[in-house]
């Protein structure tokens, strides 16, 4: 039934771009290249790239056709301890996989803007999902309002390109299967965007419901997860020198007969020293549970009757470089310096301090059950350069430095080499 | 809100950049779609390349002689104007540099990809094969002619 839908889906786009008045395409290429990548005992150079093609087909401001998709990749170098405790290779591993982040029919009709098809849900304050979803969206603006609603299926996304990130679940079925978990999505956003550069508010609500039959998510040991969130948001610009953004988000819903209550809440500021060079903070906090409370940081196995740890609905905002963190039971101080030497040249110096809220799991895999009581996760340092000589091509680069708390682990032999942990990598995008 | 700000730059840098009459350009803003001839003189007055005096044909004889031509021979001088066309014979006359596919290929696709990303084009109407209208001509041209002024 699905390959009968996404072959007609298919078959009717091909004819919708054979019609098309006006017509425009362009590609990406994004190249990815860290080092090193530690797991467990282990340590790779890690490459994730995107190849991606967009077309865009208009027929006036009634309807108009958009697509975009590609191939996606990883690529890691493995590298590991031999018995005399000596940098050997490994194994080379590598995924392949399809992406279709947008195919979708929009336009205006009647002073609403509506959007039929593939296309990005997203939250105003990226607390809650960046992800596509195929579905229905309409927005209204009347004076400086801007109203809007969606509805959305997650069951024909690529699983691996989408990133749901809420159950165990969805971390097995990335390997096993091509589509995502079935679940229902529906969302309300209000805005006012235009009103005032100093403040700009937005409220946006957003459901989701599991679909998934109940013989699968018992036999991944899962339970059925309803959850709402709840978001609230200003930002401003004031005067061009002060760029300000507060956002909270709320959690409920239930996981089997678990209840979540949970939240997330940021700040960011940045502040013109000169009006090249910009001071930035930014504060997180985000609720947690602790590990008596639930086996890791998805949904699954063994859970309290009353969880309080934040979940987004995909990866979102990660904090952190050289440990990638996901927003749920952390949080984290930043500070930095932006400065943009030229118009094609810019630097980043910054120190982020991670904490966890509760004494239980967070998204990264070093920290454990066993990592000890200590709430403190770690310091970080970062370096950015980013240099864009031109439209269409930019290359960055990036070294970070992370002092471990107690609760990271890594390998004890490992731990030999890197006292600290660090990453290098760059990045190479060029549109075509 | 763009398009008054475009409106504005237009007319506040007219004066200097054109050389042509408001009767012409009366003229040209009542047309659906701006034509290869008018929008080519319009370009080139504004670029010092030809004198006030020059008709629309003078204008499309110049742009058969330059690196663009072979885009414009295909063209009568009472045609529509694509998007891409019109910024690749904008950003030539003026000498953009632009990014590293237009510099390559020099192709009006690449100008109008090129005339998005620096905000001269809204991207629900960036389409290089698009007719454009007259006052996105001369907000082009204003756009370009002020930066190089």
């Amino acid at each position: 039934m699905k390959r009968l839908i996404i072959s007609l889906f298919l078959l009717s786009t091909i004819s919708l771009i054979a019609f098309a008045y006006d017509g425009m395409w362009g590609g990406r290429l994004d190249f990815n290249l860290e080092l090193p990548e530690v797991m467990g005992s282990t340590a790779s150079i890690h490459s994730e790239d995107h190849l991606s093609l967009w077309y865009r087909g208009t027929w006036g401001d009634v309807a108009n056709l958009e697509i975009e998709g590609g191939v996606g990749g990883t690529l890691d170098f493995i590298m590991g301890l031999d018995t005399d405790l000596k940098f050997e290779y490994k194994q080379t591993e590598y995924t392949i996989y399809p992406e279709l982040d947008l195919l979708n029919i929009y336009g205006t009709v009647d002073g609403w803007d509506y959007r039929a098809g593939r296309f990005f849900f997203s939250d105003p304050a990226s607390l809650v999902i960046s992800t596509p979803a195929d579905g229905v969206s309409a927005y209204y603006s009347f004076g400086s309002h801007f109203l809007g609603m969606g509805v959305g299926y997650a069951g024909l996304t690529f699983n691996e390109s989408v990133e749901y990130y809420l159950t165990q679940q969805d971390v097995k079925n990335i390997e096993e299967q091509l589509l995502a978990n079935a679940r229902l999505m529906e969302f309300l956003h209000w805005s006012m965007p235009g009103a005032l550069a100093e403040f700009q508010p937005s409220v946006y609500f957003l459901g989701l419901q599991d679909l998934s039959s109940s013989a699968s998510l018992a036999e991944d040991d899962v339970q059925r997860l309803q959850t709402y969130y709840a978001q609230a948001m200003v930002r401003g610009n004031v005067g061009g020198r002060l760029l300000y953004e507060v956002a909270a988000s709320g959690q409920y819903g239930k996981y089997g007969s678990s209840q979540i209550l949970a939240g997330a809440a940021r700040t960011e500021l940045a502040v013109a020293l000169v009006p090249s060079l910009w001071l930035t903070f930014e504060g997180l906090v985000s609720t947690g549970d602790v590990w008596s409370d639930r086996d890791g940081y998805l949904l699954g196995g063994t859970v309290a009757d009353s969880l309080n740890q934040y979940l987004p609905v995909s990866t979102v905002a990660t904090r952190g470089y050289v440990v990638e963190f996901e927003l749920g039971n952390l949080t984290s101080f930043g500070l930095g310096l932006n400065w943009k030497s030229s118009e094609t040249f810019a630097l980043e110096l910054s120190g982020t301090t991670f904490l966890r809220m509760a004494n239980g799991p967070v998204s990264a895999s070093q920290v454990t059950s066993s990592s000890g009581e200590s709430l403190f996760v770690g310091q970080e340092g970062l370096l950015g350069f980013y240099w864009r000589p031109t439209s269409d091509f930019g290359l960055n680069l990036k070294a970070g430095v992370l002092y471990p708390g107690s609760p990271i682990v890594i390998d004890a032999n490992l731990k030999r080499y890197l006292p600290v942990l660090f990453k290098m990598g760059f990045d190479v995008s060029w549109s075509f | 809100m763009k398009k008054v700000l475009s409106a504005f730059l237009f007319i506040a840098i007219s004066s200097s950049v054109f050389g042509q009459s408001n009767t012409l350009i009366d003229s040209f803003l009542e047309l659906e779609n701006a034509d290869v001839g008018t929008t080519l003189l319009l370009i080139a007055q504004s670029a010092g390349v030809l004198d006030e005096k020059a008709s629309a044909q003078d204008a499309y004889d110049w742009a058969l002689e330059e690196s663009f031509g072979k885009h414009i021979q295909r063209l009568n001088p009472e045609e529509g104007i694509s998007l891409g066309l019109f910024y690749l014979v904008l950003f030539e006359t003026y000498q953009i540099k632009g990014g590293l596919m237009y510099r390559v290929t020099r192709h009006p696709r690449y100008a109008a990809l090129e005339a998005g990303y620096l905000g001269y084009v809204e991207p629900s109407g960036l389409f290089a094969t698009r007719r454009i209208r007259p006052y996105e001509v001369l907000t082009g041209i204003g756009y370009v002619a002020g930066g190089a002024l």
